[in-house]
């Protein structure tokens, strides 16, 4: 999980992708805070995560996360396009499609005039 | 591509050993069903300790040793021997609404015992569905779906739903039915089912409890599914720094919802 995740935040640096993590290894406290960046830095994981602790975690619950981990796949326009894919090879096609779609949108939007027409 | 970790198993067990013991009830003859089922639980709750400790050990011991896998003690609580004593009693008092704890005990305490499951399942849709009994087992049904009883559980809870006597009680069902029919919808029918039974809890109680139960599942429904946008989260990162989910409108985003542990 982490070794691929890490692969494709290596790959698409210079694309309209990022990974964001909701996480809940207790970094509210101090040791737990030292654990997390220990291993952090061993698994070489870059990307940001929300905090989400307490013993009903706010955004997993509402989330209505059921078992970890759990994937969203969120859009250019903050559209859920697809849950739980876990096969790698389809992670990668679903995400290469929706940054092209990414990509198209933003050359799109730079087109239009600074403002709109009189 | 799940990684569990003794820890993790640890926790999850935790709330179901835990079970209510029943206060300090009074003295009771051998004969009583209340003090069977405490003697029980609390018989169980002893071992499940007991093995904690020792299947910490070995997974402490594991890990210094470099395996790779979990030692077996980790993944055999000592269940099997109270779903037998389980399944004695419920015998002893079949019929009755006696027997609906000692089904109910099956139901939340086994780990390996897929058949007792199901068979104690199949035990509370013939005998039990009207019991008064049966509105505190009901809760517990979502994990006899893990044992293979998913029939058996949707034939309780539709009978429940249809024929109990208690409003909350057919709240209760109507909330777990839908949450298991939203769990493993595959279509929009299913949903549809799913969102049909939620939407009637209102209808049936104010217990606010089961109406916010409802509400969460709903929310799932009408936020969560693959067309919808995603629903705003504003919160800290782990450096404790304020940010929000739509501060990368423009990218694409892989929400993960994942932990070392």
């Amino acid at each position: 999980m982490i070794p691929h995740e890490r692969s494709l935040v290596e790959k698409w640096k210079d694309k309209p992708f990022v990974i964001i993590g909701v996480n809940s290894d207790g970094t509210d406290t101090a040791e737990g805070k030292k654990g997390f960046d220990a291993q952090r830095k061993e698994m070489g994981v870059t990307w940001r995560s929300f905090r989400n602790e307490g013993n009903t975690p706010p955004i997993s619950d509402s989330w209505r996360v059921q078992g970890w981990p759990t994937l969203y796949f969120i859009d250019h326009d903050g559209v859920i396009r697809h849950k739980d894919l876990r096969d790698e090879e389809q992670m990668e096609k679903a995400l290469e499609e929706m940054i092209h779609a990414a990509e198209e949108a933003a050359k799109a939007n730079d087109k239009k005039p600074a403002k709109p027409g009189k | 591509m799940s990684r569990p970790t003794l820890a993790a198993l640890l926790l999850l067990a935790l709330p179901n050993w835990a079970l209510a013991q029943g206060g300090d009830s009074p003295p009771a003859t051998q004969q009583d069903p209340q003090a069977a089922y405490d003697n029980l639980v609390k018989d169980l709750n002893k071992a499940m300790a007991e093995w904690q400790t020792a299947a910490q050990a070995a997974y402490e011991k594991a890990k210094a040793e470099g395996a790779k896998s979990l030692p077996a003690i980790a993944m055999n609580p000592p269940t099997k021997e109270f779903i037998g004593r389980a399944q004695e009693l419920a015998a002893q008092y079949a019929g009755t609404d006696d027997a609906v704890r000692f089904l109910g005990f099956i139901v939340k305490s086994a780990s390996q015992e897929r058949n007792a499951v199901k068979k104690a399942v199949e035990t509370l849709a013939s005998d039990h569905a009207k019991s008064p009994a049966i509105g505190d087992v009901i809760e517990h049904l979502g994990m006899a779906i893990n044992f293979g009883a998913k029939k058996q559980v949707m034939s309780l809870l539709d009978e429940v739903v249809a024929n109990h006597a208690d409003a909350d009680c057919k709240a209760k069902a109507m909330v777990t039915r839908g949450t298991i029919r939203l769990e493993s919808a595959r279509s929009e029918a299913d949903r549809k089912a799913a969102e049909e039974d939620l939407r009637g809890v209102a209808k049936v109680t104010k217990d606010e409890g089961l109406l916010q139960q409802a509400k969460d599942a709903l929310f799932e429904i009408e936020h969560l599914q693959i067309g919808c946008t995603a629903p705003e989260i504003a919160g800290v990162d782990t450096e404790g720094v304020a940010f929000k989910l739509s501060d990368y409108r423009g990218k694409v985003v892989l929400l993960d919802f994942w932990g070392f542990w």
